[in-house]
């Protein structure tokens, strides 16, 4: 038995990477529906038996008056009766992911689909983690080099004294090497306005 | 010192709040000024609480951070706080009603092409729903809120089914404007300032009916909490109620009027322009010349939480399918309602109190609802 995802304004997802991981749970993602989009229609015609939805979504009233429709409409999984899996829920919403389901669905895909959610989306936020780690090292060593070559041009040293002289003073202020380097940039660039308007 | 605080007003002591940090989350309409303006005057401040304000996409996340413990205190849809009581269309939270937030400001709009078609009030809509075969559709904002209540109301008491004779969806406010531009609907009910005449003839509409052409001076949002908070944090919700007490006062004097807008217009708050918001504090009639300005305070007549208002709202829970006929109306609404409450701090403050604890009603159509007759009351309500 499967079930049918549909996923409706969740920000950031790498959906070909989700849809393979629903797959690998026998859950099958029918689509990506932005919060523009006539909702109602979509989800009529579609059918699914869950919905992710983001949780700061405003077209989750939209869901909420579908779901009291009919049966067959997925419902908020919050009031799901037979719903243990309180605490998978909870953490869910912590990482923003509202979910809906249809009464009939089976426990153990239910189950499944939080599962494959929260690894997802907890997944894509390291990986925002990651990157934006790389980032500021890249733009430390751009900022360093920069500094460096101030140093060599007012001191007339070398590359590897002008470096050593940055490192001295970034350890004797207590202070990151780049977070110094930027700094010095920034003067550098002060005494140069004003060498310009004097 | 913040200047628009009421200095001159005193700080009546209710003992030290049992837990000052406080979140209260609210949805962007205009009826959330009340308490938007506490926090804005410093008025929790003075009253020993520190409160932070979360303004919410939508009535579900409102509802599911108050289920989850992740919000304590919400600007919310009278009706739902019974839903959420019952445990219908959602999860069930024992709830507590401490004080009314606003009376009147939701409108119903409609678009110019029915006015074209020549609708101009709710008969004439039954006329073009009975002559012509597709049927209309028409929003509201949330399955148990107050305004699929209004909406109902008005096209049932026109004789028009709103189950059978029309579509209903629901549909964030926001939203509502441009579905009915681009056709999708045809009409809806919502709270200013988007049920208001100024958003809807920017849209290709006009507002029909003022919500107060069905109850005159209806109360809409309250303030609530579950049953539990109110029970472990009695000295707390005293607190909350005088600094929301206060700030209601201070909304409804006219010369403030100018001041709500400007601080609701923030965008982190409505992010709608000023005059547009102020328009409903002062007077802003329906097409038919009816309907009252959206109030905070009305002499403590807005903020007193009525139980036979919240049983009048049961009746329509029941009439909308939510809640079978068989619940116990004076037990549900006497548990919700914080009467005993807020008649303590509204004393304490001077704020006058109406003497009976229940009110009568007369309805558009002119039903009466006396809640001291339920049972003679009921079936014109269902």
């Amino acid at each position: 038995m499967s079930a049918r995802i549909l996923l409706i304004d969740v920000e950031a997802a790498r959906t070909d990477a989700l849809a393979r991981a629903l797959a690998a749970a026998g859950l099958e993602l029918l689509g990506v529906v932005s919060d523009t989009a006539d909702v109602y229609a979509q989800v009529e015609m579609l059918n699914p038996d869950a919905i992710l939805i983001g949780v700061d979504s405003p077209t989750r009233d939209t869901l909420e008056g579908l779901a009291v429709i009919g049966r067959h409409f997925p419902r908020p999984i919050l009031m799901l009766s037979d719903s243990s899996d309180t605490e998978l829920v909870h953490r869910a919403a912590r990482d923003g992911i509202s979910t809906y389901a249809v009464d009939g669905i089976s426990p153990l895909l239910l189950r499944s689909l939080l599962e494959v959610t929260i690894a997802h989306f907890q997944n894509l936020k390291a990986m925002q983690a990651d990157l934006n780690q790389a980032q500021k090292a890249l733009s430390d060593r751009r900022a360093i080099d920069r500094a460096k070559y101030l140093i060599m041009e007012r001191l007339g040293v070398g590359e590897d004294e002008a470096y050593h002289q940055l490192r001295r003073e970034a350890m004797d202020q207590g202070i990151r090497i780049g977070v110094l380097a930027r700094r010095l940039i920034q003067a550098g660039e002060t005494i140069k306005a004003k060498d310009k308007n004097p | 010192m913040n200047p628009y605080a009421m200095s001159e007003a005193p700080v009546v002591d209710f003992g030290p709040p049992e837990k000052r940090e406080v979140t209260i989350g609210f949805v962007a309409l205009s009826d959330c000024a009340s308490v938007v303006m506490a926090r804005h005057l410093g008025l929790f401040e003075r009253y020993g609480l520190e409160v932070t304000l979360k303004r919410q996409p939508s009535w579900a996340a409102l509802r599911d951070r108050l289920y989850l413990g992740e919000i304590d205190v919400a600007h919310l849809l009278y009706s739902t706080a019974y839903a959420l009581d019952l445990g219908v269309a959602g999860p069930q939270i024992d709830m507590a009603i401490l004080m009314g937030l606003n009376c009147n400001g939701q409108g119903i709009v409609l678009s110019e092409r029915l006015l074209r078609a020549g609708v101009v009030d709710a008969l004439s809509l039954c006329r073009l729903v009975r002559s012509q075969p597709a049927a209309l559709t028409f929003a509201q904002t949330f399955p148990t809120g107050t305004h699929a209540i209004w909406l109902y109301y008005w096209l049932a008491q026109a004789g028009i089914d709103p189950k059978r004779d029309v579509r209903m969806m629901t549909m964030p406010p926001r939203q509502m404007p441009e579905a009915m531009q681009s056709g999708r609907i045809d009409g809806y009910c919502a709270g200013e300032p988007y049920g208001g005449s100024r958003i809807a003839a920017a849209h290709g509409g006009f507002k029909v009916a003022a919500s107060a052409a069905i109850w005159p001076d209806h109360p809409d949002k309250v303030m609530a909490a579950s049953r539990s908070f109110v029970k472990r944090y009695p000295a707390t919700s005293r607190a909350l109620i005088a600094a929301v007490l206060e700030s209601a006062r201070y909304c409804d004097d006219p010369g403030h009027h100018a001041h709500l807008a400007s601080v609701l217009a923030g965008p982190k708050q409505l992010d709608v322009p000023a005059e547009t918001i102020q328009a409903a504090f002062d007077f802003e009639p329906d097409v038919a010349g009816g309907g009252s300005p959206l109030r905070f305070f009305g002499d403590g007549l807005v903020t007193h939480p009525f139980a036979s208002d919240g049983m009048w709202f049961l009746t329509q829970l029941v009439r909308l399918g939510f809640a079978g006929e068989d619940i116990d109306y004076r037990q549900v609404a006497n548990a919700v309602t914080q009467t005993g409450l807020y008649r303590e701090v509204a004393k304490a403050m001077g704020v006058p109190l109406p003497e009976d604890v229940d009110r009568s009603v007369r309805l558009l159509g002119g039903d009466v609802w006396d809640a001291r007759d339920v049972d003679g009351a009921l079936p014109a309500a269902r």
